[in-house]
């Protein structure tokens, strides 16, 4: 039995096809994933991302002890600051990748991924003080809404107007009627952007009242997990289960910028060149999408294979992620080809993203 | 744009009109609504020789990729050259622009009991 987003019933009303993702039905588009891609980089678009964790972390020790169990630094997150980081095994390898919001000075908010929830609840509860930090574990019981495009800033604000200020990874916690509305300026698109967190009660109605827009002034549009994933491609944001996994390491995913120094130095000394690495492509020709699984050479030699891939709705590219099995050239046309069905196709390594 | 009623369907969602012993090939509108927005289309080389249900295209979707069976055996004579600048004509004409290939027939009298009609494809082939 798979688990219901609070708003299932709003998706079955707007015509939403389903997919089940990680244990969840949830709306993979409502009629076209292009369009809904093209909605959030040309207006805006919302998604229900309730599927997503929400595990609360609080009292005068949690600053210390998040510090210490995850993989980025906690202390120097500001209150009503954001930043991503990562749930790590005893090897480095990912046990999740996660976004914490520092509600206030002892309170913090965790967002794993879906898939990821129970693994770190259940690692944050074995490595919990006996005193001073408390563990609440809401996933399932918020409702989690990404408002994502370039009229987000006008449509979030025309609601709550004092989030017209906020900057990237900024957040306000704000008193609705039965319990807090936090709305963040995060997001997983690439395009400017909030997500915004709160009870089911509350969830249900922000998510009518960003939809019913009265004014007509935005045509906000709700989308799917489908364009959520082209758009995460297109801004070169990785998926876990995809780009990360228990056996990488954040410097391996790429992602070394969202480590700790001290930490940083230790699992960069047990990165030899010839471990396998992440990386970003782009196919140089007309092609057709690149889908997980699909090989790459280097001249003859089996150097990898693709773990995420797309058309780029935005240039009509063949875009995504490989994993590698050691260290490749960036930027060179001639080196590198891809494989579909028997042809290739040339390809090179780029800085991730290409919006 | 063609009739569903006047065409005959493959269970694995081809549809086919038949003028002469020539035969126009698309895919219903049932699959295209299944697979969404089309995003790239590989069609057979003209002249290719095909076998009843060879694999001889593939219509690629944002999620997935679905190959595309010759529904009778034959020649293939043209290809829709359109597709490859507007793939998604076959989500928005599945029964017209959107066509695929035409394949000049082995036999003008081919066996076809394998093919139905639009009330069976849709009662039998669509849940």
């Amino acid at each position: 039995m798979s688990h219901l987003s609070p708003l299932n019933d709003y998706h079955k009303e707007l015509g939403a096809c389903f997919t089940d993702f990680s244990g969840w039905q949830m709306p993979l588009h409502y009629g076209s994933i292009l369009k809904e891609h093209m909605q959030v980089r040309e207006s805006v678009g919302i998604f229900d991302i309730s599927h997503m964790g929400s595990i609360f972390v609080s009292g005068a020790e949690a600053e210390r002890w998040l510090s210490e169990v995850l993989a980025n630094d906690a202390c120097s997150l500001e209150t009503l600051q954001a930043h991503y980081t990562f749930l790590l095994n005893s090897d480095g390898g990912v046990i999740d990748d996660l976004i914490i919001y520092r509600i206030t000075d002892e309170t913090f908010l965790l967002v794993p991924n879906a898939s990821g929830v129970q693994a770190v609840a259940e690692h944050l509860t074995k490595h919990l003080p006996e005193a001073g930090v408390k563990l609440e574990n809401r996933s399932g019981s918020v409702v989690s809404i990404a408002v994502q495009g370039k009229q987000s800033v006008d449509l979030v604000g025309s609601i709550w107007p004092e989030t017209q200020s906020l900057k990237k990874n900024q957040l306000i916690a704000i008193e609705g009627s039965l319990d807090a509305i936090i709305i963040a300026r995060t997001g997983y698109t690439g395009s400017e952007g909030f997500e915004i967190f709160t009870n089911i009660e509350q969830g249900r109605a922000i998510w009518q009242q960003l939809l019913s827009d009265p004014s007509a002034q935005y045509k906000c549009k709700p989308c799917g997990l489908g364009s959520r994933d082209t758009l995460r491609i297109e801004a070169g944001y990785p998926l876990y289960g995809h780009e990360l996994n228990q056996s990488l390491t954040p410097i391996q995913a790429g992602l070394g910028f969202f480590v700790k120094n001290t930490l940083k130095s230790t699992l960069k000394e047990a990165l030899p060149e010839n471990l396998p690495r992440i990386a970003y492509y782009k196919i140089l020709a007309k092609t057709p999408p690149p889908r997980g699984g699909y090989e790459i050479y280097e001249g003859e030699t089996l150097i990898g294979s693709i773990t995420s891939g797309c058309l780029s709705p935005m240039t009509g590219e063949g875009i995504g992620f490989a994993l590698v099995n050691s260290k490749i050239c960036l930027n060179d046309p001639e080196k590198y080809i891809i494989l579909i069905r028997n042809k290739k196709y040339p390809l090179k390594f780029i800085k991730r993203g290409i919006i | 744009m063609l009739e569903p009623k006047d065409l005959k369907f493959a269970k694995t969602h081809e549809w086919l009109s038949l003028e002469g012993d020539l035969i126009t090939v698309g895919i219903s509108d049932h699959a295209q609504d299944l697979l969404g927005d089309i995003v790239f289309i590989e069609l057979p080389e003209i002249g290719l020789k095909v076998s009843l249900n060879d694999p001889i295209a593939v219509v690629e979707s944002v999620k997935a990729a679905s190959d595309i069976y010759a529904p009778l055996e034959g020649t293939v004579e043209a290809i829709n050259e359109a597709l490859d600048a507007e793939p998604t004509l076959v989500n928005s004409e599945p029964y017209g622009g959107g066509w695929l290939f035409k394949i000049r027939l082995a036999s003008t009298d081919p066996a076809s009991d394998h093919l139905v009609d639009f009330e069976t494809y849709k009662n039998d082939f669509v849940e």
